[in-house]
C-alpha cells in the first residue's frame, strides 16, 4: 500500500515536472516529427537530378534520353556540351549524376554494334548513388531486351526461340518484408524507437537526482522501487507517441501492438535502470548527463540497425549485448514486418534482469548516490 | 576607454576553459568518437553475408552456381539444403539473410529451350544488407547467366559478335568520389564532423551557461566592455583554444584510419570554417538554455536529427522544401556535404564555392545573433534554478 501511495506522489511530482514533460512526451513528439517529415516526404530517393552530354543528338539518343527521364529515379535537370561543366555540376551538388551518350551512338546501334556509355556519380553519399546504379541497370537491361527483341526479329527469330534466347535463365528477385525497398520503411521506425530509447534512458537518469527527500527515511530498496515502478507508468506515454501517433502518421506497420508493449514492458524497465545505474555511479547530475549523452549517442549505431552486427568485431557485438535496444529493435523488426520469425524475449529479459541486479546492489550500499 | 584589453580577456576566457568538464568535451568526446566508429566499422564493407542455396536441382550445373555464389566476397554459403520449403525454416531461425532457389529439373528445361527463373528471396528489412546481397547475387547470377546466354546462343542462333546482340547498350559506371563504394568511408567522414562537433558545441555551451547558471553574464559583459566584446573574445578564444585539437582529431581521423585527403589545404580550411560556425552556434545555444543540464538535455536530442535532415544520408532534394530551409541553418549542413567531396574527388574545391559561402554566411549569422541578444541580456539576470533540478525544489516547498 505504502509503496502504490509513494508511486502515486512520484508520478504526480512528475507529472508536474517541466523537464520530465520535456523527455517523455515533447522531445519524442517533436524531434519523431522531425525525422519522419525528412524520410517521409518522398519515403525513397526518387527523381535525382542528373546531367546529359549528348554527343550523337540523333532521334536514337533522343529517345534513349527520353526513356531515362521517364524512370521514377531519374530528371535530368541539365543538357550539357562538355565534359567539364557536366563535372562541375555533380562535384557542386547541383546534379548526382553524370551521363555521356558517345557521338556513335545512333549509328552503332543501327549497325548492330555494341555502344558504351558512361555515367558519372558520387559514391560519397550511398544512397543517391546506390539508388541510380540500381535505376541504371534496370533501364540497361531493358534495352537490352527491346534490342534483342527486335533483332531476332528481323533474323526470322520469333515466339517461343526468341522469348528462350532472349532470357533462357530469369532471375527473380522477391524482397521479403518491405518488398518496394522504401527507406522511410526502413529507417523511421529504427529512429523512432531510438528516440524511445533516448527518452527513457535519460529519464531514467533524472529520476535518480529527482524528488530524492520524500524517500530519504524510507528503505533504501523502496528507492528504486517507487521510481521504477512510477518512470514505468509514465513510459506509457513516449510509447503511445511513437506507435500510437508517429507510426500511423507516417504509415509505418506497428504489427501487433500488444505484442510490441509485451516487449516494451521488458525494455522500458532496462533502460530506465540503465539510465539509474549510470546516474548512480556518476552521482553528479550534470557528469551523470554527459555519460548518459554518450551512451546514447552510441546506442543506436552499436544495435546493428543499419550496420549488420555481423560485420562489427566481437568485442563490439559483446559491447552491443549491453544495449536493452539492440534486443528490442531485433525483436520490433519481427513484429512490425509480421515475419513469423522465432520470438525471442530472453536476451531483454536477461538485460533487464541483469540491470535490476546491479541496481538493487548500487541500492544496498551505504552510499549510493 | 575599456576596463580591459583584448589580450586581457581572451587570457582570462583562456583560464576558463581550462576546466576539467570542458576538455572533456574538447579533446575527450572527438577522440573517442573518431576511436570507437572507426573500429566499428573497421569492415569497411558488408562481406559474406550468410546465404543458403535450396537447391532441388543437384547436378553439376546447380553445385556450380552454389560455388558462383559462394565466391562472391559480399555471400556466404553456410548451406545447400534439398528443398525451399527447409530454407526458408532456416531463414525464419534467423540464421540466414537470403535465400537462393534452384528449382527442379531447371537444366533439363533450359536445354529444351523452356525459360527458366531462378528465384532469390531476401530479407529486405536492413536496405544496407539487403543492398549488399543484391549487389553479389546479381553480379554471381548474372555472370552465369549472361554465360548460359551466350552458350545457348552459340548453340542454336549461331552468329558473330554474339555479345554485342545479348548486350547492345552498356552503361560503364565510374564514380568521382568513394569508388569502392566503401561504408567505413561513408560513415566515417561524417561520424568525423559530427564528433568536432558535439564536442565543442557541448563544451562551449556549458561554458557560456555555466556563467549565466552563476549570474556571471551580466557583470562579465560590463568588465568586458559590453555584451558584443564578450561573444566576440569569447568565440575568438574557444576557437583558438580548440585548435590543437581540431588538429589532432583531423591527424587521428587520417591516419588511424589511412583516410587519404586529395586537398589537405581546402579539407583544413573548410574544417576551421566549421568549427567556427560550430563556436557561434553554441553561444547562440548557451545563451537561450540557461543552465548545463538544460543545455546537455537539449543538445541529447540534437545529434541523431541533425544528421538525417543534413541530406547526407537521405539526399536533400527528396525531403519537404521546410525541412531543407530548416537544415540549411545548421552548421552541420554545408560541412556533410561539401567535406567528403573535398576530401575525396581531385580538384573539387573550386565547384564548392557555393558550400563554403554557405559555411561563412553561418558563421557570420550566429555571431550576429550572439550580439543581437545583448539587447534583451535582461533575461540573464533571472533567477536561474540550479544545477540539480528546478522540480526538486518546487516539490521541497
Amino acid at each position: 500500500m505504502k509503496l502504490i501511495q509513494l508511486t502515486g506522489a512520484e508520478i504526480r511530482a512528475a507529472l508536474k515536472s517541466r523537464f520530465f514533460i520535456g523527455v517523455l512526451a515533447a522531445a519524442p513528439l517533436l524531434t519523431g516529427l522531425l525525422m519522419g517529415f525528412a524520410f517521409g516526404w518522398s519515403r525513397t530517393p526518387r527523381e535525382i537530378p542528373i546531367a546529359v552530354w549528348n554527343q550523337d543528338g540523333q532521334k536514337s539518343s533522343r529517345d534513349f534520353l527520353r526513356f531515362v527521364n521517364s524512370a521514377p529515379a531519374f530528371r535530368i535537370d541539365y543538357q550539357t556540351g562538355d565534359f567539364e561543366n557536366g563535372k562541375k555540376l555533380i562535384v557542386s551538388g547541383k546534379v548526382r549524376g553524370f551521363l555521356i551518350i558517345p557521338p556513335d551512338f545512333s549509328r552503332d546501334l543501327k549497325s548492330e554494334k555494341q555502344t558504351s556509355l558512361v555515367f558519372y556519380q558520387d559514391f560519397n553519399f550511398l544512397l543517391p548513388g546506390r539508388t541510380l546504379a540500381k535505376a541504371l541497370s534496370k533501364l540497361e537491361s531493358w534495352t537490352r531486351m527491346e534490342q534483342t527483341e527486335a533483332y531476332f526479329h528481323k533474323n526470322g527469330v520469333a515466339g517461343k526461340m526468341a522469348d528462350f534466347l532472349k532470357d533462357p535463365v530469369r532471375i527473380e528477385y522477391r524482397k521479403l518484408f518491405n518488398p518496394s525497398l522504401e527507406y522511410a520503411r526502413y529507417l523511421t521506425p529504427g529512429l523512432l524507437t531510438a528516440l524511445l530509447f533516448l527518452s527513457l534512458l535519460i529519464t531514467g537518469g533524472a529520476s535518480v537526482f529527482f524528488n530524492v527527500h520524500i524517500l530519504q527515511d524510507k528503505n533504501r530498496l523502496i528507492i528504486p522501487a517507487v521510481k521504477t515502478l512510477a518512470f514505468l507508468v509514465l513510459s506509457l506515454i513516449p510509447f503511445l507517441i511513437v506507435f500510437g501517433v508517429l507510426f500511423p502518421l507516417f504509415g509505418l506497420d506497428t504489427g501487433n501492438i500488444f505484442i510490441l508493449l509485451g516487449y516494451y514492458l521488458l525494455f522500458a524497465p532496462a533502460t530506465l535502470w540503465m539510465g539509474m545505474i549510470t546516474a548512480s555511479l556518476f552521482r553528479e547530475p550534470v557528469f551523470a548527463t554527459e555519460v548518459i549523452m554518450g551512451l546514447g549517442a552510441i546506442s543506436f549505431t552499436i544495435s546493428g540497425f543499419t550496420w549488420p552486427r555481423l560485420m562489427f568485431p566481437t568485442a563490439y557485438q559483446w559491447a552491443s549485448m549491453a544495449f536493452p535496444l539492440t534486443h528490442y529493435l531485433d525483436e520490433c523488426g519481427k513484429i512490425w514486418y509480421e515475419t513469423g520469425f522465432a520470438a525471442r524475449p530472453a536476451p531483454l529479459a536477461l538485460t533487464a534482469a541483469a540491470y535490476g541486479f546491479i541496481l538493487v546492489v548500487l541500492y544496498r550500499r551505504p552510499k549510493h548516490v | 576607454m575599456f576596463k580591459l584589453t583584448g589580450r586581457e580577456i581572451l587570457k582570462r576566457e583562456f583560464r576558463k576553459l581550462l576546466t576539467r568538464e570542458i576538455l572533456v568535451y574538447f579533446i575527450g568526446a572527438p577522440l573517442l568518437a573518431v576511436l570507437v566508429f572507426g573500429f566499428l566499422y573497421a569492415r569497411r564493407i558488408g562481406r559474406e553475408y550468410p546465404i543458403i542455396v535450396a537447391d532441388e536441382e543437384k547436378n553439376a550445373v546447380s553445385r556450380l552456381a552454389s560455388f558462383y555464389l559462394d565466391s562472391a566476397p559480399e555471400l556466404d554459403v553456410v548451406a545447400v539444403v534439398p528443398s525451399l520449403d527447409e530454407a526458408l525454416r532456416e531463414m525464419k531461425n534467423g540464421g540466414v539473410a537470403a535465400v537462393v532457389w534452384l528449382q527442379k529439373d531447371l537444366y533439363k528445361k533450359v536445354l529444351h529451350k523452356k525459360p527458366q527463373p531462378a528465384y532469390v528471396f531476401v530479407d529486405s528489412r536492413n536496405l544496407v544488407a539487403a543492398n549488399s546481397l543484391f549487389t553479389g547475387i546479381a553480379k554471381t547470377l548474372g555472370t552465369a547467366r549472361i554465360g548460359a546466354q551466350l552458350k545457348l546462343m552459340d548453340k542454336y542462333f549461331p552468329i558473330p559478335d554474339r555479345m554485342d546482340k545479348i548486350v547492345p547498350v552498356r552503361v560503364t559506371s565510374r564514380s568521382l568520389g568513394n569508388p569502392s563504394v566503401d561504408y567505413f568511408l561513408f560513415v566515417l567522414s561524417a561520424v568525423f564532423l559530427l564528433a568536432l562537433q558535439q564536442g565543442i558545441l557541448v563544451g562551449s555551451c556549458i561554458g557560456v551557461a555555466r556563467e549565466n547558471e552563476m549570474g556571471l553574464m551580466t557583470s562579465l559583459a560590463t568588465e568586458y566592455g559590453g555584451g558584443v566584446r564578450y561573444y566576440f573574445y569569447r568565440h575568438l578564444a574557444v576557437f583558438t583554444f580548440n585548435l590543437p585539437f581540431i588538429l589532432m582529431v583531423t591527424a587521428l581521423f587520417h591516419i588511424i584510419f589511412s583516410v587519404t585527403s586529395r586537398d589537405i589545404f581546402h579539407s583544413m580550411i573548410f574544417i576551421l570554417l566549421f568549427c567556427a560556425s560550430v563556436v557561434t552556434f553554441s553561444q547562440v545555444l548557451g545563451t537561450i538554455f540557461r543552465t548545463r543540464l538544460m543545455v546537455l538535455q537539449v543538445l541529447f536530442f540534437y545529434t541523431l536529427p541533425v544528421f538525417f535532415i543534413s541530406g547526407y544520408t537521405f539526399p536533400n532534394e527528396s525531403m519537404h522544401p521546410v525541412l531543407r530551409f530548416f537544415a540549411a541553418l545548421l552548421p552541420t549542413t554545408p560541412a556533410l556535404n561539401a567535406f567528403p567531396r573535398i576530401n575525396h574527388i581531385e580538384g573539387a574545391a573550386p565547384y564548392l564555392n557555393g558550400y563554403f559561402i554557405h559555411q561563412t554566411a553561418l558563421y557570420l549569422l550566429y555571431l550576429g545573433i550572439s550580439f543581437l541578444i545583448v539587447p534583451i541580456r535582461r533575461t540573464f539576470s533571472k533567477p536561474i534554478p540550479q544545477a540539480g533540478h528546478e522540480e526538486s525544489s518546487e516539490t521541497q516547498e
